[in-house]
C-alpha cells in the first residue's frame, strides 16, 4: 500500500514478551510484511490498522527495554522513534505494550518515550496473569498520572482489543504526554548542544537524541550520530559528556536512579502486591522443568513424543499424495510420445519435484508442534536448560539466542552475535551456530529418514523413525559443544561475561500464531519445490540424459534384434518338433500343411478359442508361453541395462564416477555423491535428485514406482544394497555437520569483515561432515547394522 | 519441436538457479530454507522464543 494512503504511523513499542508481536497481529490482520533496515540484525514489521476514521500504519518494532542502545543493533528503536532511521517514515504516535505483572520495570522505557513529545497510548497486557499473582492495579489513577489512555489487554485471548482500537483512532489527535522533568538540570546544556551541533549539520539534530548521546556511555549512539550528521560532532559531545560526569558521577547510573525513583512514587497506591509473594503456575510448572534432572528428562519425552508422532500420523496423507503424483506421471506420460520431452516432464520433474512434495504432511506437522512448543513459552524453558550445556564450556548466555535463532535460520542467528561484545565469544558463536539443525535441515532428515530407514520398533515401543530423528535434532547441539569448546581453549580465548535470562509464563498458544507459522511453513516448502528444486531437477535431468551416445543406442538395438531373432528361432523349432510329432510329413506340400495346422491349433490354444487337446499340446504351449516370458524379460534386461548405460556415460555419470572413489569410504555410489553436490542450492535437492537418477535408469532391477521403494531395492555394482542403514546414517550426519548453505557462508564473511572465517567455517565444517559421515558408516557396518 | 521446448525449458531453469546462487553469494538473497520463518533476504523476523 502506498504510505501516502495512511493517516498516521503507530509504533509498537515494549520490553520483550510483552505480547507486542501478538497484539500486532490481532491488529492488523494477515497483512503484515516484512522490510530490512540496511545493516542491522533486527527488523520492522509494518502492517495497517482499518478503524472508522482511517487507514494506519502501524510498526511492530524489537522488544527493548531501554532506548539506551547496549550494542549498535539496539539503535534501531530509538533511530525510529526520532526519525533518523534510513528508509523509516517518522513516526507519528507511539502504542507502548508494557506487561502488568512487571508494570516497575516496564515502566522505565516508557519513561523514556514519554520525553519524545509524541502522543502516547499504553497496552497494559497479561493482566490476567496479575490477577493471578494477585497484582492490583488502579487503571484509571495509572492513566491519569501518565497522562494518556491505559487500556487493559489480554493479547492471546483477543480481550480489550476493542478498546484498544478505539483508542488507537484518537490517538493521533492527541496531545503528547507531559513529559517527566526528571533532568530539567541537563535541559539547558543538552539545548546549547542541540544548537552548536546544528550549525555543523545540514539537518537537524532531535534535541532527545543529543540527550541520548549524551547519556550512552558505551558510545553506540555516538558513534551512530556521527555516521550520519558527519565527524564534526564527536568531538563536542565527548567533551560535553566527559565535563557531565565529573560533575554528577556516572551518567549511566544517574539516569537509572531518577528514572526508579520516578517511577516508585508514579506507582505510590496505584499499585499493590501480595504481602506473600504468590507462587504462579508458570513457577511452579518450571520448578520440574527447569529442574537439573528432571527438564531434561522432560525435554527428552517432549521431543521423542514429538518426533514419533510426525512419522505415526503423517502416514496415511503421503500415500495419498504419492499415489496423486504417481497418478499425475501416468495421465500426463499418456499424452506425450516416447522421447526427451516426455523424460523431462515425467522423469526430470514429476519424479523430482513429486518425491520432494510427498513429504509436505511430515513438514506440516513437524512446524505444527514446534510452533506450539515456542508460543506456549515451553522453548524458552529449553534454552535455559541449554544454558548450563554451553556455559561449562566458555560460552556465555549471550551466545545463547543466535544459538537458539540459528535453530531456525544460521543467518539471523549469525547476525545477532552483534549483541556480544566480546570477540571471542561472538566468533566462536559464529562459526558452530551454523551447526545447529535450522529449519532447512529439519525437513531433510524427515525426508531421508522416511525414505532410507525401515519403520522398525526399539525395545518394542519406540519407532526407530522417530528416535532417529531426534538424535539427528540433538546431533548439532551435542558436536557444537566440543567444537566451541576446542576454539575457546585453543583459538579464540576470552573471558565469561555475566548473562540474565528472562523466562516467559506460559500461555495457551495462539491458534492464529500457531496457524501462521504452519501455513508459512508448508507454503515456503512448497514454494521452493516450485521454484528452485523445480529448476535444479530439470537441470539435473539434463546432465543425466544427455549425451545419450548414439553407439549405446545402437549396441542395444543389435541386442534386442538378436533376442528377437532367438525368440523366432525357438518358436519355429517348437513348431516344427510339435508338426512332425503330430501329422504326416511325407512331401514338402504335407510338411508345409502340417506346420500351418499346427501353428492354427496353437493359435487357437493361446488366444483360448480352443479348449486344451492332448497333454502333448499343453505341454507345447506351456513352452511357447515359457518362451514369451523370457523373451519379455530379455527385453527388459536389456532396456534397463541401456538407461544403465546411457546414465553411466551422462555428463552426470561421468563427473560421479570421478568423485566415487572420495565418498566410497561414506558408503557412498557417484549417485549419492552427485545428489549430496547437486543439492548446494537447497538440501532437499538430495531427493528430487536420486528421484531423477532413479527414474531416468539403473542398470539394475529397481524400477519400483515410488522413491522410497526405488531406493529400498537399489543396489550396488556387486549386487549388495546401496541403502542400508550405515549409509542412511553416513548420509545424515554429513548433512547435519556441512556448510552446504552458501547464504549463511556469505554472511560469516560480511559479519566477520573478510573471507578468512568464512573459508575457516567451510573448511572445518566439511571435514567435520566427511570425519563423521565415515566413522558413523565404518562403525555401524562392523556392528552390523548393515545386514 | 521437442527439442526446442526442452532446450528452452532447460535454458530458463539454468537461468533461473545461477540468478538465485549469485544472488545467495552477493547476500542479496537467502537459500530460502529460512523463509519458512519470514525471512525473505537473509534476514528472519521470527521473533525469539524468548529475549534476554
Amino acid at each position: 500500500m502506498d504510505s501516502s494512503s495512511f493517516s498516521g504511523s503507530l509504533a509498537v513499542v515494549g520490553n520483550p514478551n510483552t505480547g507486542k508481536t501478538t497484539l500486532f497481529n490481532a491488529l492488523t490482520g494477515l497483512s503484515q510484511k516484512t522490510g530490512n533496515y540496511p545493516g542491522v540484525t533486527v527488523e520492522k514489521k509494518t502492517g495497517t490498522i482499518r478503524l472508522a476514521n482511517g487507514q494506519f500504519e502501524a510498526l511492530d518494532l524489537p522488544g527493548t527495554y531501554s532506548l539506551a542502545a547496549a550494542s549498535p543493533d539496539e539503535l534501531v528503536v530509538p533511530s525510529v522513534l526520532h526519525g533518523i532511521q534510513e528508509g523509516a517514515k517518522p513516526v507519528s504516535a507511539i502504542l507502548v505494550v508494557a506487561d502488568a505483572t512487571s508494570l516497575h520495570r516496564n515502566l522505565y522505557l516508557v519513561s523514556q518515550l514519554m520525553e519524545l513529545n509524541l502522543p502516547m497510548i499504553m497496552a497494559l497486557n497479561m493482566v490476567d496473569l496479575a490477577k493471578e499473582s494477585q497484582i492490583v492495579i488502579d487503571l484509571p489513577e495509572l492513566s491519569r498520572r501518565l497522562g494518556f489512555p491505559v487500556i487493559a489487554t489480554h493479547a492471546t485471548r483477543s480481550g480489550g482489543l476493542v478498546e484498544l482500537r478505539e483508542a488507537i483512532g484518537r490517538v493521533f489527535s492527541q496531545d503528547p504526554p507531559a513529559e517527566p522533568g526528571l533532568f530539567s538540570d541537563f535541559a539547558e546544556t543538552r539545548d546549547q548542544l542541540t544548537s552548536d551541533l546544528s550549525g555543523k549539520c545540514k539537518t537537524p539534530i532531535p534535541p532527545t537524541m543529543i540527550f541520548r548521546a549524551l547519556f550512552d556511555e558505551r558510545g553506540h549512539t555516538a558513534r551512530h550520530l556521527k555516521e550520519i550528521y558527519g565527524e564534526d560532532i564527536l568531538q563536542d559531545l565527548l567533551t560535553r559528556r566527559a565535563e557531565l560526569t565529573e560533575e554528577h558521577g556516572k551518567l549511566i547510573e544517574l539516569e537509572t536512579r531518577v528514572r526508579y525513583t520516578w517511577i516508585r512514587k508514579l506507582l505510590r497506591d496505584v499499585v499493590s502486591h501480595p504481602e506473600l509473594k504468590v507462587v504462579t503456575r508458570s513457577e511452579r510448572v518450571d520448578k520440574v522443568l527447569t529442574h537439573k534432572l528432571w527438564g531434561p528428562v522432560t525435554l527428552l519425552i517432549v521431543l521423542t513424543i514429538l518426533f514419533q508422532s510426525i512419522y505415526s500420523w503423517a502416514g496415511p496423507l503421503m500415500d495419498l499424495i504419492e499415489g496423486q503424483v504417481g497418478n499425475l506421471g501416468t495421465w500426463i506420460g499418456s499424452f506425450l510420445a516416447e522421447g526427451m520431452l516426455k523424460s523431462l516432464v515425467v522423469d526430470g520433474i514429476i519424479g523430482g519435484v513429486g518425491a520432494v512434495l510427498v513429504f509436505l504432511p511430515q513438514i506440516v506437522l513437524l512446524f505444527f508442534f514446534v510452533a506450539i512448543l515456542e508460543d506456549c513459552g515451553y522453548m524458552a524453558r529449553a534454552a535455559f536448560l541449554l544454558d548450563r550445556v554451553f556455559s561449562r564450556v566458555g560460552l556465555s548466555g549471550k551466545s545463547l539466542i543466535p544459538l537458539l535463532s540459528s535453530f531456525a535460520c544460521a543467518i539471523p542467528g549469525i547476525m545477532a552475535t552483534r549483541t556480544i561484545e566480546s570477540r571471542a565469544d561472538r566468533l566462536t558463536t559464529i562459526l558452530v551456530a551454523p551447526l545447529m539443525s535450522c529449519s532447512a535441515r529439519l525437513p531433510v532428515y524427515v525426508i531421508l529418514i522416511s525414505a532410507f530407514l525401515p519403520e522398525k520398533k526399539v525395545l518394542g515401543v519406540f519407532g526407530l523413525q522417530g528416535l532417529v530423528l531426534l538424535m539427528m535434532y540433538m546431533v548439532g547441539i551435542v558436536i557444537a559443544v566440543p567444537v566451541a569448546w576446542l576454539l575457546k581453549r585453543k583459538l579464540l580465548q576470552g573471558n565469561l561475561p555475566p548473562f540474565l535470562m528472562e523466562l516467559p509464563s506460559y500461555k495457551i498458544p495462539s491458534s492464529r500464531t500457531v496457524g501462521i507459522r504452519v501455513y508459512q511453513s508448508a507454503s515456503a516448502f512448497v514454494k521452493r519445490a516450485g521454484t528452485t528444486i523445480f529448476a535444479v531437477a530439470v537441470l539435473v535431468w539434463a546432465l543425466a540424459y544427455f549425451p545419450r551416445p548414439e553407439s549405446v543406442r545402437q549396441e542395444h538395438a543389435n541386442q534386442r534384434v538378436e533376442a528377437t531373432a532367438q525368440r523366432h528361432e525357438a518358436r519355429l523349432a517348437l513348431l516344427f518338433d510339435y508338426a512332425q510329432d503330430r501329422f504326416p510329413q511325407g512331401t514338402d506340400e504335407q510338411a508345409l500343411e502340417s506346420i500351418l495346422r499346427a501353428d492354427k491349433e496353437l493359435a487357437g490354444l493361446l488366444d483360448g478359442s480352443m479348449a486344451d487337446g492332448t497333454a502333448e499340446l499343453t505341454r507345447v504351449v506351456s513352452s511357447w508361453k515359457s518362451l514369451d516370458a523370457d523373451y519379455a524379460v530379455a527385453i527388459s534386461a536389456i532396456d534397463r541395462e541401456e538407461d544403465g548405460a546411457y546414465l553411466r556415460t551422462s555428463y552426470i555419470g561421468r563427473a560421479g564416477q570421478l568423485i566415487e572413489p572420495v565418498v566410497a569410504p561414506l558408503g557412498w555410489d557417484w549417485r549419492i555423491g552427485m545428489a549430496a553436490i547437486a543439492s548446494f542450492p537447497a538440501r532437499e535437492i538430495i531427493i528430487a535428485t536420486l528421484g531423477v537418477i532413479f527414474n531416468l535408469g539403473s542398470d539394475q532391477d529397481e524400477s519400483s514406482a515410488e522413491l522410497q521403494g526405488a531406493l529400498r531395492s537399489a543396489e550396488r555394482s556387486d549386487g549388495s544394497p546401496l541403502f542400508n542403514i550405515p549409509v542412511a546414517l553416513s548420509i545424515m550426519i554429513f548433512f547435519a555437520l556441512c556448510a552446504q548453505c552458501a547464504a549463511t557462508l556469505v554472511t560469516i564473511r560480511k559479519e566477520t569483515g573478510g573471507w578468512r572465517w568464512a573459508v575457516f567455517s567451510f573448511t572445518y565444517m566439511t571435514t567435520l561432515a566427511y570425519l563423521a559421515a565415515f566413522v558413523v558408516y565404518q562403525v555401524t557396518s562392523a556392528l552390523g547394522w548393515g545386514a | 519441436m521437442q527439442e526446442v521446448i526442452v532446450f528452452v525449458v532447460v535454458a530458463c531453469a539454468a537461468l533461473y538457479l545461477g540468478r538465485n546462487i549469485r544472488g545467495m553469494l552477493a547476500g542479496r538473497k537467502s537459500c530460502g530454507s529460512c523463509a519458512a520463518r519470514g525471512c525473505s533476504t537473509g534476514q528472519s523476523d521470527k521473533p525469539l522464543p524468548f529475549d534476554v
